[in-house]
């Protein structure tokens, strides 16, 4: 089934049709948070991928003692959660929405077979995941960098 | 036409006034009738500390003042930000290549400002607020370290507030309470949603810029429509001892402010 807010979604732009209907079976819901709520928690099961549609998402880190530090925030466009494509399939950062977010969920188990099962289809997909995670890790690098410090 | 020794020598001035901006940033208010350019500089001197370029950061229209903004780092910019109203600084300028401020006239603009980089780009901001009527769409990108260290924060909200422009502020590194971005200043480039005829004006951390410059590019600015300022350090101010020479450039008069076709080369090479 073609699922149009997937279709219009930054993340897959320029997606096949046949692509999109693929992922359209993946969809397992179209989920809301209200600001605070938590969305993923460390070492808690991979089993979705968000597609955020709107609204602003803070990746954090946690240790014990000290209050906990953001790392990144996400916006709608961008694609939550990765963990999901490697075993032990658990997440590695929690996340919270920082304000009224929504986005489209994605089976992770569907995710995983529809790659396997279409390699093309899979290609597609996780090139898009690795730009997302390229650029991420550039961001990330440029952070760790500190360079308004100097 | 004044002499050497009358261009290297300072006058000094009277500090009317003091604003802390950050925990180790400070705006002085100083007594000068001197017009400048936005982007110029000039070498401001602690008495019996040393000297060293500071940018103007206020309004370029209002006469009788100066503003500028020093981040502590050293010696000199720490006796400068210690400096109480009713103290006197040596000032010498102004000096430099400033932004393209004519060019900017009827111009969708897009300005990327990175930690105290937000300093030498205010006066072209204020310049902006006062004539919105002359310009096409503003953007105004600030990257600061954590939410303490963002710089004019009033000026933001004043900024934010006007119809003139969009702010969009992203920070380094921020704990819960922050409601706002985290993320490197280029992230704040999607939702600005940049129209790629804009001019662009950049200042801040060097690889800032470098990034910053190669994702306009790649939204298909123009790389003589992209423009950083290249605050090498310096000790005369007016081409003569070569310390701030890039190349076959003299930051300080052919510079600091270049377009990107000019810089892109010069901040390749690693040894300069
Ligand atoms: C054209 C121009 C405009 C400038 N405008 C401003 C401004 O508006 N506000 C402001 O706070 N500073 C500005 N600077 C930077 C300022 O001149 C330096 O921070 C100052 O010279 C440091 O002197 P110091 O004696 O306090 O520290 P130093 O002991 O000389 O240096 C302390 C540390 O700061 C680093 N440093 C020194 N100069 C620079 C520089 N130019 N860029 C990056 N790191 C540097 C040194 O490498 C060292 O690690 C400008 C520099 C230039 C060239």
């Amino acid at each position: 089934m073609r699922d149009a807010a997937l279709a219009d979604h930054a993340f897959l732009v320029g997606f096949e049709e046949e692509h999109l209907e693929k992922l359209g079976a993946c969809v397992a819901a179209q989920s809301m948070w209200r600001p605070g709520e938590s969305i993923l928690l460390r070492g808690g099961v991979a089993d979705v991928c968000h597609l955020l549609v709107e609204g602003t998402v803070a990746i954090e880190i946690r240790s014990p003692g000290t209050a906990p530090q953001i790392i990144q925030t996400l916006q709608g466009g961008d694609v939550l959660g990765w963990s999901w494509l490697f075993e032990p399939h658990l997440w590695t950062f929690d996340a919270r929405a920082v304000s009224d977010t929504s986005a489209i969920t994605l089976d992770a188990a569907l995710l995983r077979s529809a790659i396997e099962d279409d390699p093309v289809f899979g290609a597609q997909l996780l090139k898009r995941m690795t730009k997302a995670i390229v650029n991420r890790l550039k961001a990330t690098r440029l952070q760790v960098l500190d360079v308004y410090n100097h | 036409m004044s002499t050497t020794i009358e261009r290297l020598a300072a006058t000094w001035t009277r500090v009317a006034a003091t604003r802390r901006e950050t925990a180790d940033t400070v705006t002085l208010t100083i007594e000068s009738d001197q017009p400048f350019r936005p982007g110029q500089f000039d070498m401001l001197t602690a008495l019996g500390v040393g000297e060293c370029p500071v940018s103007h950061s206020g309004h370029p229209r209002i006469a009788g003042v100066h503003e500028h903004t020093i981040r502590r780092v050293g010696a000199v910019t720490n006796a400068l930000t210690a400096i109480k109203p009713g103290d006197t600084v040596g000032i010498r300028g102004p000096y430099g290549r400033g932004w393209p401020m004519e060019d900017l006239v009827g111009s969708d603009i897009v300005v990327i400002a990175g930690g105290i980089g937000l300093a030498p780009l205010r006066p072209v901001i204020l310049a902006l607020e006062s004539d919105p009527g002359s310009y096409g769409r503003a953007a105004l990108l600030v990257g600061a370290r954590t939410p303490e260290d963002i710089q004019f924060t009033s000026d933001l909200d004043r900024w934010n507030a006007s119809s003139a422009m969009d702010v969009f502020v992203t920070v380094d590194r921020a704990d819960e309470t922050w409601v706002g971005s985290v993320g490197v200043v280029t992230r704040l480039l999607d939702p600005a949603a940049i129209n790629p005829e804009s001019i662009a004006l950049l200042c801040g951390p060097e690889i800032m810029m470098r990034f910053a410059a190669t994702d306009l590019l790649a939204l298909g600015l123009d790389p003589d429509r992209i423009y950083v300022s290249l605050e090498r350090n310096m000790e005369c101010g007016i081409g003569l001892c070569g310390h701030c020479q890039l190349g076959p450039m003299f930051v300080c008069w052919q510079g600091p402010v270049v377009p990107w076709s000019v810089a892109a080369d010069l901040m390749r090479v690693p040894e300069l």
